[in-house]
């Protein structure tokens, strides 16, 4: 598996250029059920996949039950990983950032259910409990770990825009670091990278939640202005130097006004204008 | 608006001597001249977009189409506006004394801006809309050049330079004759005698105060956008760029409008045989309208959900008050004038007259759109061209023409034609009814508006530009009859 740059929170040009590739991304993942081997796929663009519906596959979780995806999606809202549990490279720090933002952003099991699922065909159900259990999370409430079969996944990974490679050479399998977060069996939003900050998951929770989201990016970190801040922390929102930018046409006009109009106080006392007095 | 029966006194003219007010008229009538063959020009570019929807005109490309958008929207408003403060310039020079070199030096610096703008649009194809969003004139996609850029900024750069010093004139102008409480009628608002201050002047302040806002956020913008387009590292963010354009454009058509609302308080009561009298409450909400011109454009921001809820709330508010002022009073006014008065039926009257009409009926769809909960619905439809076609053409246009249409007469002495004004009248309000009933059919079937073709989903868009294409041709006989008419005492009165 190899390691995809973490799309950074503001890197708007490294965006742009991700969705100048996209319509070859999207080929590609349209052309790829068998995820064959070549030049590795771009990582998941978000706006592609935007409320399309997710495939409602079966999984087994660790305790052998077995489950239907669209049957957790109407209990709550899910946030749903795909990861293998022989994975030495990116999953581990994903589902380490992952299990730590979900904890400070709180409401698992309440607000929404996460639902970690293997992709590899090859993992079971007690490797996933293995895994769970080195993240601590076996038996938190709100998580659940389980393994699908091999159709299953990639009908899965195809719906929310995830890629899984096999790299014959070190015998693993090459993917992103992503979660998707889905409301009533469509994708809401898609996090990608292996760090899953929590002020980025504490937006997507407010989203499941139908709160609204006072942010949008910006299409750089060098903004002269900007009439309002955004608080990622409490999602509220702040004034900025900007504002003053759409007081000052007012403000220009009041000085304008008096400056043109000093002194003509005495004109007005006559009732017949003298057009020799106006120049 | 208070009115009395008696016979109208004329103010003292301020023309210095007849030489001066033959030069006040030449330009005038040049002026006129000029916003005649640019609306035409302008009309048929609309023709050729509803033409393209209407599947009629294939050989026109989206690219084109949509700089063809561009130019039109950003064209008529442009031309209306110089319309306006050209007419309203040559009617106040009956009060105060506005300079002869910077009227002239507007004409230039208009023709200058609309020579770069053709160019950005007719020729770079630069088609991001008038409202050239933020950052949308810098990802042309390879449609438009670079050039196309830079000359569609500089012209509006030329432009607004050019209003602002115009509009600056005027208000040095009426500085002279009146203290700035006296133009807007302070006195009058505390119940105090005093001199009194004409409607014509008072609303012509408050428009031109209003403008210099308008004008204050169009430099903004271009100076925010200079600074990107040079390639420094700074950028600009989107929501305060779109928060200035449309204080600017919002109040740029405002301001038009106020405008054309002076010209027919200036010119309609002399036709009825009734004068007009600033009272209590046409001060009040005239000079509320200044304040609230600078708020109501937040209605254009609906949609930004990051936009803050107050300020969606006052955009809500601000634009069901500012129709008290700008269209209740007005229109009262207006009737009231031709209520039981014997009034001289010709073109000058009727298109005032109906223009008052038409900005309220466009007023009251504007009104509907301001609505939060019907913007949901009718934001980016057909509806919205539909609103600002009624009170723009059938409204402030009207009011221009019938200015237009005075002017001829006045410098020619040509009589009245009540017959051929009457049909000129009826064609245009037939055909430009029409207009903007199909187009507002077309909002209230959710129709998209600045859609160069429609997809077999919206074919009914198609068939609403199909049939609004006869009540186009109606229009354009109706425009056609008014030219020749109206044209020809211009071209005279040039001529002399």
């Amino acid at each position: 598996m190899g390691y995809r740059p973490q799309l950074l929170e503001g890197d708007v040009g490294l965006r742009r250029r991700i969705r100048r590739l996209a319509a070859a991304a999207l080929l590609l993942l349209a052309s790829a059920p068998g995820f064959a081997a070549g030049s590795p796929p771009p990582r998941p663009v978000e706006d592609f996949y935007l409320y399309r519906p997710v495939s409602a596959i079966h999984f087994t979780d660790t305790r052998g039950e077995v489950h239907q995806l669209s049957d957790a999606w109407k209990q709550r809202p899910l946030l749903v990983a795909l990861v293998f549990a022989r994975c030495a490279e990116i999953c581990p720090p994903f589902l380490r950032s992952f299990a730590e933002a979900v904890r400070t952003v709180g409401g698992a099991g309440r607000e929404y259910d996460v639902v970690v699922l293997s992709f590899d065909p090859r993992d079971t159900a007690s490797d996933m409990a293995a895994v769970a259990a080195r993240h601590g999370l076996a038996g938190v409430p709100g998580w659940t770990f389980g393994v699908t079969s091999a159709a299953e996944a990639g009908s899965l990974a195809r719906s929310v825009g995830f890629w899984i490679r096999w790299d014959a050479e070190r015998e693993l399998y090459d993917h992103p670091a992503m979660l998707a977060a889905v409301d009533r069996g469509r994708v809401v939003r898609l996090l990608v990278g292996a760090t899953v900050p929590p002020r980025r998951l504490r937006e997507v929770v407010w989203e499941l939640r139908r709160d609204l989201v006072s942010t949008y990016p910006l299409p750089s970190e060098k903004v002269l202005f900007r009439c309002f801040g955004y608080d990622p922390r409490t999602g509220s929102l702040t004034l900025e130097w900007g504002l003053l930018l759409l007081l000052a046409p007012g403000m220009f006009t009041v000085v304008c006004a008096a400056w043109i109009f000093r002194g003509g106080r005495r004109a007005d006392l006559r009732h017949d204008f003298d057009p020799k007095a106006v120049r | 608006m208070a009115a009395s029966d008696a016979v109208p006194v004329s103010p003292a003219t301020a023309r210095e001597s007849d030489a001066e007010a033959r030069l006040w008229r030449r330009l005038t009538v040049a002026w006129m001249l000029i916003v005649f063959a640019l609306f035409l020009v302008l009309l048929l570019l609309g023709l050729a977009m509803r033409l393209s929807q209407a599947n009629l005109l294939q050989k026109l490309t989206p690219e084109y189409f949509y700089a063809i958008l561009t130019l039109h929207g950003l064209g008529m408003v442009g031309t209306w506006f110089v319309g306006a403060m050209a007419g309203v310039s040559y009617q106040l020079t009956r009060f105060a004394r506005p300079s002869l070199g910077v009227a002239r030096f507007a004409l230039l610096g208009t023709l200058l801006g609309v020579v770069l703008l053709i160019a950005a649009t007719l020729v770079g194809r630069f088609g991001t809309g008038w409202y050239f969003l933020h950052p949308l004139p810098f990802y042309s996609a390879g449609v438009w050049p670079q050039w196309a850029v830079g000359a569609f900024f500089a012209g509006l750069g030329v432009l607004g330079v050019t209003w602002t010093v115009w509009t600056l004139d005027l208000l040095r102008a009426l500085a002279r004759r009146y203290s700035l409480g006296g133009a807007l009628a302070w006195p009058t608002l505390r119940g105090r005698s005093g001199p009194e201050t004409p409607p014509f002047v008072l609303v012509t302040t408050a428009s031109l105060l209003s403008g210099l806002a308008s004008f204050a956020a169009a430099v903004i913008v271009l100076v925010l956008y200079l600074a990107e387009w040079l390639g420094t590292d700074v950028k600009n963010d989107p929501l305060l760029m779109k928060n200035l354009i449309f204080f600017f454009g919002h109040g740029l058509v405002n301001v038009t409008m106020y405008l054309g609302v002076a010209l027919v308080y200036d010119l309609l009561p002399p036709l009825t045989g009734k004068t007009l009298k600033t009272n209590r409450l046409v001060a009040a909400a005239w000079n509320l309208a200044i304040g609230l011109v600078l708020v109501v454009y937040f209605h254009h921001l609906y949609m930004d959900f990051i936009q803050p809820r107050a300020l969606q709330y006052i955009g809500q508010i601000g634009s069901y008050l500012i129709s008290i002022p700008a269209a209740v009073i007005s229109i009262f006014t207006v009737l009231y004038l031709v209520y039981r008065s014997p009034v001289r039926w010709n073109l000058t009257s009727l298109f005032l007259y109906f223009g008052v009409m038409g900005w309220a009926i466009g007023g009251v769809q504007a009104v509907i759109d301001s609505t939060i909960a019907a913007n949901f619905r009718f934001h980016n439809t057909l509806w919205v061209p539909s609103h600002f076609h009624t009170y723009y053409l059938l409204g402030v246009v009207m009011m221009i023409l019938a200015f237009a249409s005075h002017l001829g007469r006045e410098a020619t002495g040509v009589p009245d034609r009540p017959g051929l004004a009457r049909l000129t009248a009826t064609l245009f309000l037939l055909g430009g009814y029409g207009l903007v009933v199909m187009f507002a059919f077309g909002g209230a079937h959710s129709v998209p508006r600045r859609y160069s073709i429609y997809p077999q989903e919206l074919a009914q868009g198609a068939l609403y530009a199909r049939v609004s294409l006869l009540f186009i041709t109606v229009l354009v006989v109706g425009i056609l009859l008014y030219l020749w008419d109206t044209a020809r005492n211009c071209w005279k009165a040039m001529s002399a």
